[in-house]
């Protein structure tokens, strides 16, 4: 086909509009990792550099010399891997219960599970209760708050509201059972939402430290975000060093950069293989025929 | 399918009870016990069940055991944390907070509820205690007449006022412009100007600042003998310094400079002074002679082929413009500690005996030392300290880095003065240090130790009114409009806006105190 001169002129301006936005969008990710790698002499003539003109691995080095860092990465890859199969496990089965119509109490339940969205705890009740369960300074603590979602709720139940009846039905002619049913037929036609809800259930768990902050009281058990949040907002890159400020100062800069870096490069990997169903589920739970 | 699927599910339970397991169980048996300790400053701190001599000998000589609640080193999560557990109404035993410096409803709510032991009371069986409340009595009137909260502070003696800020200086910069170190308020302008206009560093181009600070708070007012947050007595009446003639006179001379570069154009967005300083964007900035090592490696590093004491040093004190070195006296304390008042009888007491012993000579070299025969060894009066090395500086190991539990000293002290014989600098830092102490500790704030009623003028509405004020400033100096005019107008709203309450509480309360 035959494109016109307008049209040739619009793509091409297309294309450079977007090359300008992805250009901007990833000159922050540039940034940090060629500063990670910088090394001190020419970090501090503060210049925008595109590539430096020797490399440093030093500060990858002490963060992965860092005990903190090492058991922080420990701690939250053990808190997404038990947290998201149970988020989803809960979630799934909690929403595909309230799809039936003959569920007793069906609408009582979808009211008590809306109304926290809205009007949440708090955040002393909150403590209270962790408290109370005797779940402070355990990891319990911070898997279990997040155990069930409100919104993931909501966007499950709207995805398994568009799968066909009829599917379901003839499930039932042949003698299966709820659980069948579920497992065997909604489970399989329900990858996109899984795949969201495990995505969001991952990356919320991987960046969560406000409750760690709150309930686990010993930093061997910190998770890694706020271990991060540590080094990067409190500048505390003394405790590396074990109480040795001055033999770390001259990576503070690489040091913090090197830890965005640690902390964004596991999610980034896991985002190219799951995006194609993540964008089917987001847009699917969306509509609702 | 099915059988998969409740395999994962059997899983799945199984490691939730796994987890359940890391609970507190050990916890829970001996809680009842353990004094709890709840402090941002604990760091990892970690006691009980690791081979801690130092922890060892406080149980041994004490009969305590200590279980740390909180290993937060920022302070505004440590402040978040512990509202909700006071809220919860889980009081630690001991706990670090901003006391009296929170503000006058919370501290007083804690005094009122019982929450914070009145330490004042029972201080007399506790003499080291006793000693370092005494040193800090005026904090008395604060806290409903007793002390209800340990100062922690800042260096040894008995100063209650102390200082130690510095100015850095380029001193390569001066030497290549010919200039002498600034001695008065109109050397340091002439010398600032000098650094951003005459191409100090020789590259051509006129990309430096005279003196780079963060935030419009950061500019040297002293040097005109002025400070936002102070009042002076002029005719026997306290006025507010804010918005003095000397304040309209130093913002003029701040309008001037950031017209020629003589400060940083940038001050606005709060630079980062230190990288300015040592890449040569900025000749000169604030910080503390006690870093002086840490300012020399940063340079060392930066520059490898140059000695950076023949590119820095420490600029003199300079005389302001009326005739005299005005120091900035702050308290020597920093964060207070307080015993919970809802704790046991038996625990109080544990609490108090902890603080004093750490307090006391024996524990302070207990802290800084560790235990003799194996973390030192003492002949003759001299120390000899035997714990390890550290990797990078080849210099033997800080306390804290061989034994978490030397951390405890945070709650009484931050001794800010001591320093290994192996620190480098060392004599040079304490020298900066002590000079720091000494100027600024003559110039104490007198109006310190006065409670403002809440009602006639808050913390929020003094915040509100230096907001306005220094907004209002930072537009006439970037804005290039005329300060003579525009302070008269800004000092009228300032009044207007409860500057007038505020002074009329500040000379109730003054007058009420013999000030």
């Amino acid at each position: 086909m035959k494109r016109s001169l307008g049209e040739k002129a619009f793509n091409v301006f297309n294309i450079i509009f977007l090359a300008i936005c992805a250009l901007i969008m990833i000159y922050p990710f540039y940034f940090v990792v060629i500063r990670s790698v910088m090394p001190y002499q020419e970090l501090v003539q503060s210049k925008l550099t595109l590539w430096p003109k020797s490399f440093t691995f030093e500060s990858y080095k002490a963060i992965l010399g860092y005990k903190y860092i090492t058991s922080g990465f420990l701690v939250t890859v053990m808190l997404v891997v038990c947290g998201v199969p149970l988020t989803l496990a809960g979630n799934l089965m909690f929403a595909y219960g309230l799809t039936k119509r003959d569920l007793p109490g069906r609408a009582f339940i979808n009211a008590f599970i809306t109304i926290p969205m809205f009007v949440g705890g708090g955040l002393i009740p909150g403590y209270l209760l962790i408290k109370n369960l005797g779940l402070i300074n355990s990891w319990l603590s911070i898997i279990l708050p997040a155990f069930m979602s409100t919104y993931y709720l909501v966007v499950s139940r709207s995805f398994f509201e568009s799968i066909p009846t009829e599917l379901e039905e003839s499930a039932m002619l042949d003698g299966a059972s709820y659980l069948t049913i579920f497992i065997r037929i909604v489970i399989p036609l329900s990858l996109p939402i899984i795949t969201t809800i495990a995505l969001f259930s991952a990356v919320n768990r991987w960046n969560g430290w406000y409750n760690a902050m709150l309930y686990l009281n010993d930093k061997n058990k910190w998770p890694l975000a706020l271990v991060l949040r540590d080094i990067l907002i409190n500048n505390n890159t003394s405790d590396m060093a074990a109480d040795n400020r001055d033999s770390m100062f001259m990576m503070e800069e690489n040091l913090k950069m090197a830890t965005v870096v640690v902390s964004i490069v596991p999610i980034l990997i896991i985002y190219p293989f799951i995006q194609k169903y993540f964008t089917k589920g987001m847009m699917l739970g969306a509509v609702k025929s | 399918m099915v059988k998969r699927v409740m395999a994962a599910a059997a899983a799945a339970m199984m490691t939730v009870t796994c987890l359940a397991g890391c609970g507190g169980g050990k916890q829970a048996k001996d809680a009842d016990e353990k004094i709890k300790i709840f402090s941002g400053y604990l760091g990892n701190m970690t006691v009980g069940d690791d081979n801690s001599p130092i922890y060892k000998t406080l149980h041994e000589k004490l009969g305590i055991e200590i279980e740390p609640m909180s290993s937060n080193t920022n302070s505004n999560d440590a402040a978040t944390k512990l509202n909700v557990l006071l809220a919860s109404g889980e009081v630690p035993d001991i706990f670090v907070s901003s006391g009296v410096d929170i503000n006058n409803r919370q501290y007083t709510q804690w005094i009122k509820e019982g929450i914070v032991l009145p330490l004042s009371d029972y201080s007399k069986d506790y003499p080291n205690i006793d000693n370092k409340l005494k040193q800090f009595d005026d904090l008395k009137a604060l806290e409903e007449g007793k002390h209800y909260f340990l100062p922690i502070y800042s260096y040894e003696g008995n100063n209650e006022t102390v200082g130690s800020s510095c100015t850095w200086i380029r001193k390569d910069w001066l030497k290549k412009l010919n200039l002498e170190m600034p001695k008065t308020t109109e050397d340091f302008i002439k010398v600032a100007t000098a650094f951003a206009q005459n191409d100090p560093d020789g590259n051509g181009q006129n990309d430096t600042t005279g003196y780079s600070f963060s935030k419009v708070y950061g500019f040297p007012y002293d040097l005109f003998d002025t400070r936002y947050n102070r009042f002076k007595k002029v005719d026997g009446k306290w006025e507010p310094e804010i918005v003095s003639d000397n304040m309209k006179e130093a913002l003029k001379a701040f309008q001037k400079m950031y017209n020629s570069g003589a400060v940083d154009r940038e001050f606005v967005i709060g630079p980062s002074c230190e990288d300015k300083f040592i890449s040569g964007k900025a000749g000169m900035i604030g910080g503390k002679g006690m870093w002086y090592d840490d300012m020399y490696e940063k340079f060392k590093a930066a520059y490898p082929d140059k000695n950076p004491e023949d590119m820095f040093c420490i600029m003199d004190d300079i005389t302001n413009t009326s005739g005299y070195v005005r120091g900035n006296g702050q308290d020597n304390y920093y964060l207070m500690t307080a015993v919970s008042g809802v704790s046991s009888e038996a625990k109080q007491k544990k609490s108090m005996k902890l603080l004093d012993y750490l307090l006391s000579d024996e524990g302070l070299k207990l802290m800084r030392y560790g235990v003799e025969g194996v973390d030192y060894e003492e002949k003759d009066g001299k120390i000899t300290r035997t714990v390890p090395n550290d990797e990078k500086t080849g210099r033997q190991k800080k306390m804290a880095a061989v034994d978490s539990v030397a951390a405890l000293k945070s709650l009484v002290t931050w001794d800010s003065l001591f320093m290994y014989d192996d620190e480098p600098f060392k004599e040079r830092r304490l020298e900066y240090s002590k000079h720091a102490i000494e100027r600024d500790s003559k110039f104490p704030n007198p109006l310190r130790y006065l409670k403002l009623d809440e009602e006639k003028i808050s913390n929020v509405k003094k915040k509100e009114l230096e907001t306005y004020f220094f907004e209002t400033a930072t537009n006439m100096i970037i804005n290039n409009e005329d300060i003579d005019s525009g302070f008269e107008k800004m000092k009228q709203e300032w009044y207007k806006r409860g500057g007038t309450a505020y002074v009329e509480e500040i000379n109730a309360k003054a007058k009420e105190a013999g000030l």
